[in-house]
């Protein structure tokens, strides 16, 4: 499906975090920030054009999981959020995209260059630490 | 001008086979002089996924090599899905691009930089440090795409990089000469 | 608009080979170069192996003068030959592999005139095109141009103008013999290599023009000569095969001017030099 066809949902709010799952790959020292944070290749669409996943930690939450859940089968992996407001202000939109397996995933779309994908790099935080990176 | 260790010449052209280069003088071998063993043509081998990497260069490869090749035979070897959102495999043009690339544009006291897969199977160089922030995307030979930013007096460009590297070379020399003890 | 390009009834031109390097094709095997061949065959009945030439990139701003070449070579896959394609006379030549596809005239008997650059150059263009057309059908691949080369190459051989190796100032003007003191006789022999920066109109380095002399003995009477080549090697200004084409052509012209700078006016009446005016 083409990305213009989606359409940016009013009904996440702009404080909603949306978490991202981050490879070990992906875990890059900034020692002008003093810790390790998430590669801005870690914020791309996937190579098959269709948008970026994300999951809404809103509705993770309420079903009764934690963010550790988020990770389970991927060893080594961290969590990453954003909010709604930094993917909005850098020309993103974001939909609900519930999945059989996933009902709290969504998407954020819309075009990443490389000050997107740095922006959203450096706005995000993390939610389960990069295990064995500590700043 | 003729040289006694002069290599097999590739045969290039029709006409290669016309003519012989004189051979009438012994030249002493570069490699027997203090400067030319210095500057003489080497060839490294480093064990690389299902074969080998062959480096050849004029004079030692940098001490710094090793942990790139290292770091890229990583990279080489990472399967596809290694992100969980469906990656692809990096692929070898990118490798190989990496491993030229960095060997033309690092300097002994350059940092070492973080060596990043990204989706799309290409090597991406990260460098943040020093208040450098430098990315440099290796899609290929000559298909190189490179973003940097000086949070000490603002400088920040973000360009398509062909065949001229002057402005990432520049970039590399700031950040090299740079005090590590200030960001 | 009017374009003059130096002109020579006689040039000493031996060979001139039209080059592209792309994008290495990995699905381009054996069988497929064999698939090539047939539809090459019947004006290239002959065929070579030769070792694979290395990829080369004119690069600019780097601070090393020689880069280094990586190769990656993989124990299961050997690597693909340079495959040659020869016409029966020996003076035509496809050259393929993974990253390459050149087209080489030749010289070979005293009365071959060079069939102008232009007849070359749509020959080349005409293979590319067939080229183009096999990768599609056995699905290998798309050409994806990344350098173009031209490459003149002119056997100068002793007679007139200049006797033995020491006279290289006699052909080229860009060497000179000028001793500040009476210590050293002539040389036994000279070379020299320069290189010069192509640029577009805009300034920005586009690729280099190669110029080597090199002293050797014709085969078969050891009589003294002069290779002079000339290569232009310079990045296409898109990876179709218009702008390789346009590519070569700005390479032949860098060629041809040049050839007339180095060379000395004494060898140009010798080559019967006119100039041509294009429009």
């Amino acid at each position: 499906m083409s990305q213009a066809l989606y359409k940016d949902d009013a009904s996440i709010a702009n404080e909603a975090s949306l978490w991202r799952r981050i490879p070990p790959r992906h875990f890059v020292r900034d020692d002008n920030l003093g810790r390790f944070r998430p590669s801005s290749a870690a914020f791309d669409d996937p190579p098959n054009g269709s948008p970026m996943s994300v999951v809404l930690a809103d509705l993770v939450i309420a079903s009764g999981r934690v963010a550790t859940d988020m990770l389970l089968g991927h060893e080594g992996f961290a969590l990453a959020s954003i909010t709604a407001a930094i993917a909005r202000s850098n020309q993103q939109g974001v939909a609900r995209d519930p999945l059989p397996n996933e009902p709290a995933h969504a998407i954020e779309f819309g075009r990443k260059t490389k000050s997107v994908k740095k922006a959203l790099a450096n706005g995000s935080e993390w939610v389960v630490e990069p295990p064995g990176h500590s700043a | 001008m003729s040289s006694v260790l002069e290599p097999l010449r590739k045969c290039e052209g029709l006409s290669d086979r016309d003519w012989a280069a004189g051979q009438t003088t012994m030249v002493v071998p570069s490699r027997a002089t203090l400067v030319g063993r210095a500057q003489s043509r080497s060839r490294s081998v480093f064990p690389f996924l299902n074969g080998r990497l062959t480096v050849e260069s004029e004079g030692p490869l940098p001490v710094w090599f090793r942990r790139a090749v290292a770091a890229l035979d990583e990279l080489a070897q990472l399967p596809t899905d290694w992100d969980s959102y469906g990656a692809g495999a990096i692929g070898h043009q990118s490798i190989l691009a990496t491993a030229e690339l960095l060997l033309g544009i690092m300097r002994d006291d350059t940092p070492f930089p973080s060596v990043v897969p990204t989706n799309r199977g290409t090597v991406l160089l990260e460098w943040h440090t020093r208040g450098v922030d430098l990315e440099v995307e290796v899609r290929g030979r000559d298909r190189i795409h490179a973003s940097f930013e000086d949070s000490r007096d603002g400088t920040q460009w973000e360009a398509e990089i062909g065949p001229d590297l002057t402005q990432l070379v520049q970039s590399i020399e700031r950040l090299s000469e740079r005090d590590s003890a200030s960001s | 608009m009017t374009r003059t390009l130096p002109d020579f009834e006689s040039p000493p031109l031996t060979e001139v080979a039209l080059s592209v390097q792309f994008e290495p094709l990995e699905k381009l095997r054996t069988a497929q170069v064999g698939a090539l061949w047939t539809v090459f065959r019947a004006q290239f009945p002959r065929t070579e192996d030769h070792n694979p030439l290395a990829p080369v990139f004119e690069r600019f701003g780097m601070p090393t003068t020689s880069a280094a070449e990586v190769r990656l070579e993989m124990l299961e896959t050997p690597p693909l030959p340079r495959v040659w394609f020869l016409n029966p006379e020996g003076t035509e030549l496809i050259q393929v592999q993974q990253d390459r596809f050149i087209h080489n005239w030749r010289k070979v008997g005293q009365g071959d005139t060079y069939p102008r650059y232009e007849h070359v150059r749509d020959k080349f263009e005409s293979e590319m095109t067939t080229f183009q057309d096999v990768l599609a059908r056995e699905q290998i691949g798309r050409v994806v141009a990344n350098q173009c080369e031209v490459t003149y190459v002119n056997h100068i051989v002793a007679g007139d103008g200049w006797q033995t190796h020491s006279q290289l100032a006699n052909v080229v003007t860009v060497f000179r013999t000028a001793y500040i003191d009476d210590k050293l006789q002539e040389p036994e022999d000279a070379g020299l290599s320069v290189r010069y920066v192509l640029k577009d109109v805009k300034g920005a380095s586009l690729g280099r023009l190669h110029i080597s002399a090199q002293p050797a003995f014709r085969r078969p009477d050891s009589r003294p000569m002069l290779v002079l080549t000339l290569v232009a090697r310079l990045r296409p200004p898109g990876d179709e095969l218009e702008h390789v084409i346009r590519a070569l052509d700005l390479g032949r012209d860098a060629i041809v001017r040049a050839f007339a700078s180095v060379t000395t006016p004494e060898m140009h009446k010798l080559w019967r030099r006119k100039d041509v005016e294009r429009s």
